[in-house]
């Protein structure tokens, strides 16, 4: 059964969401301080948020790109009504 | 051997972002990488008929993104002249700053940097693509075009609490694949 939170003391999975949230520097100071204090109790925690941050890392250091949403949708349109010339 | 079939309707959706993180890379330059993969699925459409099969659908589109790459570099290379480094020095003070600005730069990325960094973005794209469609559209727009939770939401009618469990579900799924697909094999 997973541990209830309390104010000072929070379990597993509230540790790994506030490290989510870390990632993008969305955690608040009081969650990042109940994070850290969880961590020094709890080696899972301390091993996801070494993956986490690693991941971060590999996503930022390598200028991962991705096609931005409106000129996906852009390109989308324009393909489509080739699809059906050709189609006809 | 798996006889693979072209669909089309569905390049966009799982090639787009590979294409174009492939192709920024090499060019440089969104507005161009753009232009570059817009005609590869254009031409791929045109020469569909010549498919065989062999290769998989994607292996197939990036051969023909190559060859858009080179024709793009041969196209800019024939324009010689225009491409001409000039440095220009408009006061005295910085005159004679050249020497250093030519020396190599010990801290910058070498070629085998370079390549691995390259690599290991392709390697992002295709774990990105074993994720369900939206996880994996929900941990682009959040992690790689750095879109505000509140927007994403509103984009997929989602609560900030659904995202959040999407983006824990991608992060998890993604680094156990590029732990099984990246670290190990290097």
């Amino acid at each position: 059964m997973e541990a209830k939170n309390t104010t000072l003391f929070i379990n597993f999975k509230e540790a790994a969401h506030i490290c989510d949230k870390s990632q993008y520097n969305e955690s608040t100071w009081w969650e990042r301080f109940r994070l850290v204090l969880r961590m020094t109790y709890c080696k899972i925690t301390r091993a996801y948020v070494k993956k986490n941050k690693k991941l971060t890392r590999l996503v930022q250091d390598n200028d991962v790109e991705c096609m931005d949403n409106h000129m996906k949708s852009d390109l989308k349109a324009l393909f489509e009504q080739e699809l059906k010339k050709n189609l006809d | 051997m798996t006889k693979h079939v072209l669909e089309p309707n569905l390049w966009i959706d799982k090639y787009a972002d590979y294409l174009f993180n492939y192709t920024v890379t090499r060019v440089n330059d969104k507005v161009v990488a753009q232009d570059l993969v817009q005609e590869t699925f254009f031409a791929g459409l045109k020469s569909a008929a010549n498919f065989k099969g062999d290769a998989s659908e994607r292996t197939w589109l990036v051969s023909i993104l190559k060859r858009k790459i080179i024709d793009y570099y041969r196209k800019i290379n024939s324009n010689k002249g225009k491409a001409e480094v000039r440095i220009n020095y408009t006061d005295e003070e910085t005159e004679g700053d050249w020497l250093e600005e030519r020396v190599a730069d010990p801290f910058d990325k070498t070629a085998e940097n370079k390549i691995e960094n390259e690599e290991l973005g392709l390697a992002i794209h295709d774990c990105l693509e074993k994720l369900p469609v939206k996880q994996a559209e929900i941990f682009k727009m959040k992690t790689i075009l750095n879109y505000e939770t509140k927007t994403i939401c509103n984009e997929f009618d989602i609560t900030p609490s659904n995202l959040w469990v999407i983006i824990h579900r991608a992060r998890t799924s993604l680094a156990s694949c590029l732990e099984n697909n990246w670290f190990d094999a290097k």
